[in-house]
């Protein structure tokens, strides 16, 4: 099957473990609408001032967009949110850090009681991804933990 | 723009004034005769635009292409008619050569585009004969045979010889009824968007059909156009071209600090290849730093060994991706993006936990600070099973799976004390993983 050979790969297994992946059970959020405001992405992340959201379906999942930029500091993040069934959430995450092909040491798990599970590469903040209910959210850029994060959390605060 | 859109442009009025200029054009000239001294004016129809008064027509519809592979436009796939007159107001706003219903026709075996038209004939006055339909475009030309009587006909038109050169009709075929006996009648104008590829192959990725964005990327920029899709090497040339341009033109730069990948995401049983952000260089890879904004053109060799296979499938061409590790050290190459290294981490990078020094990009053999790949990933078409690779070379289809590695590893450094662990045992490993490991299932 072809999930099972990026799923393991030293980076895929490195966040299987670091991210407690095998544990990574909650329950499914049809409910909840994949859908956020461009005004309450820049409220709920007042750093950055423009905010372009997109949505669309591409690989089986419903996914959302989210650009953000800073046009004084220069400072940008991109973020994907997508709806995956909790089952199948693991060996997503696994297979987006089979991406990375340099070793991911400084991978890191993060408690937030507001969310089913967070983690980050530590070091540089440049990558995270955040887990609530039926969504993941991945962050690319800057401050891309608390990106996730809020993303994610922002998801149920409308619904 | 192409050559043949170009001329096209220059040629005809185009759009919506076009078409009522057309529209207008049949009507006047009733009345007129011909010349007594053209003694058979239906076959100098081409020079002399003439009309008996006695028939009055016009194409109301495309109504289909043979074999036409299902092509997207903006992601939502394409469905025939290729072109009513509802769809005027659409392609007033857009360049000549480009519709909003665009094709695309497999080409290895022979394709003479063959397209049935419908043709509205509103006045026939004591015509008998059937009439001879053209089509030009360029210097492609389309004919058929329409009857010559008051109704809606349906007329099957195609090119006066199949090819299997790869080429696209762009731009508004100017249409004309040649009528025995009463000259010869524009019967309009209609927008075209055609891409001949070299077959309809639909890998997992293309299952919703091909972009047409991907389609005028790989005419305009990657210039697949006059490839003989039937060739002997036509498979090395079509992937050749697309693999030359990602690897240098379209201007792509090697992530030369952590390896890092743009322009994939995971799906469902697979990957995400964003093409749309590849076309347009806008990957989320943030080289160098997290303080940096994302650099939009920056790559590794998952990105382009998926470029490759999903820009050549667009084209016709199947192949799979081949994944290796460990890979090793590298010989002297060229990075995509010009970068002349047998050191391809050599760029270094920061962190708020420390950083990593740069080094140089060409270092002795034996530098402590030489880089290796951990691994590797490029592409191989099916039928001939030749490597093509866009992150490094580029390698354009002359090397087997062992040639390409043989060549490209630096395979000195197994006797290497202390270097054996990040060596490449790929002799040993080569087929340790399947076709596709990092699969692409879509594109978006």
């Amino acid at each position: 099957m072809a999930l099972e050979g990026p799923a393991k790969t030293p980076n895929a297994r490195l966040a299987a473990d670091r991210l407690d992946l095998d544990t990574l059970s909650q329950d499914p959020t049809p409910d909840v609408a994949l859908s956020v405001t461009s005004e309450a992405v820049l409220t709920a992340l007042p750093s950055f001032d423009s905010a372009e959201i997109s949505v669309g379906q591409a690989g089986g999942y419903e996914r959302m967009a989210v650009q953000l930029a800073n046009a004084e500091t220069g400072m940008i993040a991109n973020a994907m949110i997508r709806r995956i069934p909790p089952e199948e959430q693991g060996i997503a995450i696994r297979m987006e850090f089979a991406l990375f092909s340099a070793p991911l040491q400084d991978l890191q798990r993060y408690d937030d009681p507001e969310l089913d599970r967070l983690g980050a590469l530590a070091n540089s903040d440049d990558y995270a991804i955040a887990v609530k209910g039926s969504f993941v959210t991945t962050a690319r850029g800057a401050n891309a933990t608390m990106v996730a994060a809020t993303l994610t959390k922002l998801l149920f605060d409308g619904n | 723009m192409t050559m043949t859109a170009a001329a096209d442009a220059g040629r005809m009025p185009g759009g919506l004034a076009g078409m009522l200029a057309d529209a207008a054009l049949s009507g006047p000239l009733g009345g007129f005769s011909p010349p007594e001294s053209v003694s058979n004016p239906d076959q100098e129809a081409d020079s002399i635009l003439a009309t008996c008064g006695a028939f009055i027509g016009h194409i109301i519809e495309i109504k289909s292409i043979a074999n036409a592979a299902t092509v997207t436009l903006g992601g939502s796939a394409v469905s025939a008619p290729y072109w009513t007159p509802a769809m005027i107001p659409a392609h007033v706003s857009l360049p000549t050569g480009q519709s909003d219903h665009p094709a695309a026709v497999p080409t290895k075996a022979g394709s003479d585009i063959e397209m049935v038209i419908k043709i509205e004939v509103t006045k026939a006055e004591n015509l008998t004969r059937a009439s001879t339909v053209t089509g030009r475009l360029g210097t492609a030309t389309w004919t058929g045979r329409v009857p010559s009587s008051v109704g809606t006909h349906e007329v099957t038109v195609k090119l006066a010889a199949a090819t299997t050169d790869l080429a696209d009709h762009r731009g508004n075929i100017l249409w004309q009824a040649d009528v025995p006996g009463c000259g010869v009648h524009p019967l309009g104008q209609t927008r075209v968007e055609i891409y001949r590829i070299v077959e309809d192959v639909t890998p997992a990725y293309l299952s919703r059909g091909r972009p047409v964005e991907a389609l005028r990327f790989l005419y305009d920029e990657a210039g697949i156009g006059g490839a003989d899709a039937a060739a002997s090497d036509g498979w090395r040339e079509v992937s050749g071209r697309i693999t030359s341009h990602l690897h240098g033109p379209h201007g792509m730069t090697y992530d030369i600090h952590k390896g890092g990948v743009g322009f994939l995401s995971s799906g469902r049983g697979g990957f995400v290849f964003e093409i749309t952000n590849y076309m347009a260089k806008q990957g989320s890879n943030t080289g160098p730093s997290a303080a940096n904004p994302p650099i939009g053109n920056m790559v590794n060799c998952y990105d382009q060994a998926s470029a490759v296979q999903v820009f050549t499938g667009i084209a016709g061409i199947v192949g799979n991706k081949r994944y290796v590790e460990p890979f090793g050290f590298i010989n002297r190459t060229t990075l995509v993006g010009g970068i002349r290294t047998n050191n391809p981490f050599h760029g270094g990078y920061t962190a708020s936990g420390g950083s990593i020094p740069t080094s140089r990009a060409i270092v002795r053999q034996l530098a402590l600070d030489r880089t290796p790949f951990g691994n590797h990933e490029f592409f191989m078409n099916t039928a001939n099973a030749k490597v093509f690779d866009a992150c490094a070379g580029p390698d354009l289809g002359t090397a087997d799976y062992d040639g390409y590695l043989a060549a490209a590893v630096d395979t000195d450094m197994y006797l290497t004390p202390g270097r054996n662990g990040a060596n490449l045992q790929y002799w040993r490993g080569q087929w340790q993983y399947a076709d596709d490991y990092f699969m692409i299932v879509d594109i978006s």
